[in-house]
């Protein structure tokens, strides 16, 4: 019995140590990809974008009538820091009514405003788009060369939306 | 040491096979739903994702947004986005979890989306949606990318701006943090 408990804690002991050693490995801080490599991470919103002091100004929708601006609201992120990547360039990418439109977005931070950390651009959607849905993607190129796209959320109701 | 083990006590029996049963689940990640409306596809603990070769890599980054999730879905208003809601409305946080490295959805993410409301702080569980049913006539295919959680306006809330942040971590031990953009006007706000 002394050497069956003896056998039984031996085995207990080993098994013990490799559910440890494999929680460690689990654990254990991620590889980070290299300084410049990877895809950059980008996402953001839509909003309205109204003359500033507006009520509805940059409240988030993704329904727009004729004449509204739309305003495309985005984040880039390093993918081995998370943090901003400040080199990148944006455009957005709309497709209306069968073509493409692209709007270079503009990094918005600035001096007297350092804290709005995103980048921005608007469109005015013009008073001949047809109703329905305007499929829009985002795209970014940094100073390495990476790139990175944007997608919104694959549910229909959604998308941006131009309605009457 | 197979006659030991074939002779094995009882009790050593049941420890190895807790311990043994405990390594196969440690660190699997998605937690499964637990929280009351958080979705039609409530139901019994999915099982655990699968693990995504590659994974982990870099950094763990999350971002979403809010929209309405009034129900039933056929309302016009259902998964439309908005900031601002009504009493009795429907939040809604969707929200995705990316590998850094790999640039790939990290599935074994379990996120948790906090809003601050009337001095507390209310923590809302959100449910991955790449598992269990979907209803096909709002997505395209299984929306393996997100997270999705509900909170309820509280009838006797005030008009109100709430802040909130959304925060995850994977079985990588990995967390991110979630913040919306600063601008005032674009937070959760409770209106009339």
């Amino acid at each position: 019995m002394r050497r069956l408990s003896f056998t039984a804690s031996v085995v207990l002991i080993l098994v013990a140590g490799f559910h440890a050693t494999a929680a460690d490995a689990r654990q254990s801080a991620p590889p980070a990809p290299a300084t410049g490599t990877g895809t950059l991470i980008v996402y953001g919103d839509i909003a309205m974008f109204l003359p500033p002091g507006n009520p509805d100004n940059c409240i988030l929708r993704n329904r727009f009538k004729r004449g509204d601006p739309v305003g495309f609201r985005m984040f880039v992120a390093d993918p081995s820091t998370g943090k901003r990547e400040e080199s990148a360039q944006l455009v957005v990418h709309l497709t209306v009514a069968g073509k493409t439109v692209d709007l270079p977005m503009r990094y918005r931070a600035t001096p007297a405003q350092p804290e709005r950390q995103f980048w921005v651009a608007k469109w005015v959607v013009p008073q001949d788009t047809p109703t329905g849905i305007v499929r829009y993607t985002v795209s970014a190129t940094d100073k390495y060369g990476r790139t990175g796209e944007f997608k919104p959320f694959e549910v229909q109701a959604s998308q941006l939306t131009i309605v009457e | 040491m197979r006659t030991s083990l074939r002779r094995l006590q009882p009790w050593a029996l049941a420890a190895l096979i807790a311990v043994a049963v405990g390594s196969t689940l440690a660190g699997q990640g998605q937690a499964p739903p637990a929280a009351p409306g958080r979705g039609r596809a409530a139901g019994p603990p999915p099982a655990p994702p699968e693990t995504q070769s590659g994974h982990p890599s870099g950094k763990l980054v999350i971002w979403g947004d809010l929209a309405s999730f009034d129900v039933p879905g056929t309302l016009p208003t259902h998964c439309i986005q908005t900031n601002r809601f009504k009493r009795g409305q429907r939040v809604g946080f969707r929200m995705t979890a990316v590998d850094g490295g790999s640039g790939e959805v990290e599935n074994t993410a379990v996120l948790v989306a906090h809003v601050k409301y009337a001095g507390s702080t209310i923590d809302v569980p959100m449910r991955w949606r790449g598992q269990g049913a979907f209803p096909a006539a709002e997505y395209p295919r299984q929306p393996s990318e997100m997270w999705t959680g509900v909170w309820v306006v509280p009838a006797d809330a005030q008009p109100a701006t709430l802040s909130y942040t959304v925060t995850a971590t994977d079985r990588f031990n990995r967390t991110a943090t979630f913040s919306p953009f600063i601008n005032l006007v674009s937070q959760l706000a409770i209106v009339e």
